[in-house]
């Protein structure tokens, strides 16, 4: 394929799965400068490997691998994260959404305590509210189906508990 | 408030979300600023500014006499190869690990191989790079009688081996406090994200 039309069909591809870019920075990242930048990262990541493309996969599983190994390898230098994340950087703002004051202050602790997850954990987090198969979760991150449930388990079970006790 | 409870939040807000005014073309003409990025230039830099340095060794050494007949051009250009293959092997590690298109796991795996790997290796050629140096410029002393190591030369045996043992020495504390101080904690990170997926 010709390097223009190559472009033009990443552009348009990119285009598409924005959003899951912003789900997967706002997951990673705490502030909007660093989210930014995630996202430019991610970007370059994606159009670099975009010439092994071969479709052997969904585009949209493929892309949650580089952008998730992207955002794991970006953050393993933001250790300051943990205690500086903030509840607006999620893609849910809680003021987008109708809630008595009792669920907002809930739905606050939530994205505290999703911010405090390991990587690995958040990435299984944002595939799982992402609504994903647990087929594709697996051929997101490499774990079998049966391990992926079990740690799904273990983390809203962690969640219940970090929400508990702040 | 449950995990669950957010799921329909979280998959509602994707309606309110408006497209961003990224221009794609332009972002992919940017340079990547990931760490990997940056490791790979601080390997790319010497590669380049090794053989300039040499250059100019040898343009001062070939006013002199006739180079190609001079231990001491021989000894710059072994070095300079050793050195820059030094550069470019560690160069081609970090391009491995830039790729990131395959499992989460697979990747991680591949990242804690390859820098376990690159990490040993290295710090062996810079151990036997200590000792090749040595070895070089005594042989430079007995077959050449360069008069630019005159002074050096001049010293007891005694006080050059110690010196001799002080570079190994120092070499290897020197190794083992970069890896220590670079690597190490990034490795048990890697580890430590891979025993969490198993």
């Amino acid at each position: 394929m010709h390097q223009k039309e190559k472009e033009k069909e990443f552009e348009l591809l990119i285009k598409q799965h924005e959003l899951l870019i912003f789900k997967v920075c706002a997951m990673y990242a705490s502030e909007a400068g660093d989210r930014q930048d995630l996202f430019q990262e991610i970007v370059i990541q994606l159009w670099k490997a975009f010439k092994n493309f071969r479709g052997e996969s969904k585009f949209s599983t493929w892309l949650y691998r580089v952008a998730i190994n992207t955002a794991i390898t970006r953050s393993r230098k933001e250790k300051k994260f943990i205690d500086l994340y903030d509840p607006a950087s999620m893609p849910v703002q809680i003021s987008d959404v109708n809630n008595s004051i009792e669920q907002e202050e809930q739905l606050q602790q939530l994205y505290l305590s999703i911010g405090q997850l390991n990587e690995i954990e958040k990435a299984i987090t944002m595939l799982y509210l992402e609504d994903r198969s647990y087929e594709e979760m697996s051929n997101i991150l490499g774990i079998s189906e049966g391990t992926l449930r079990v740690k799904m388990n273990r983390i809203k079970e962690k969640l219940r508990q970090m929400t508990k006790n702040n | 408030m449950e995990l669950d409870d957010l799921k329909e939040q979280w998959k509602r807000s994707t309606e309110n979300i408006k497209p961003s005014n990224n221009n794609i073309m332009q972002l992919i003409q940017n340079k990547s600023t990931g760490p990997l990025e940056k490791l790979k230039q601080r390997f790319k830099k010497p590669m380049v500014l090794l053989p300039l340095v040499v250059s100019m060794l040898i343009i001062n050494l070939s006013r002199r006499h006739d180079i190609f007949s001079d231990g001491l051009f021989w000894f710059y250009i072994g070095i300079c190869l050793v050195v820059i293959s030094y550069f470019f092997y560690s160069y081609r590690m970090v391009s491995k690990m830039q790729v990131m298109d395959e499992m989460v796991k697979a990747n991680l795996e591949k990242q804690v191989q390859t820098l376990e790997n690159s990490i040993k290796k290295r710090i062996v050629f810079i151990r036997v790079m200590a000792v090749l140096f040595i070895v070089l410029m005594e042989i430079l002393m007995y077959y050449q009688q360069e008069p630019s190591f005159a002074k050096w030369y001049a010293q007891p045996l005694l006080l050059r081996l110690s010196c001799y043992i002080f570079l190994v020495v120092l070499f290897y504390f020197f190794t083992r406090s970069v890896k220590n101080k670079r690597y190490t904690k990034l490795i048990t990170n890697l580890k430590e994200l891979v025993s969490q997926m198993q």
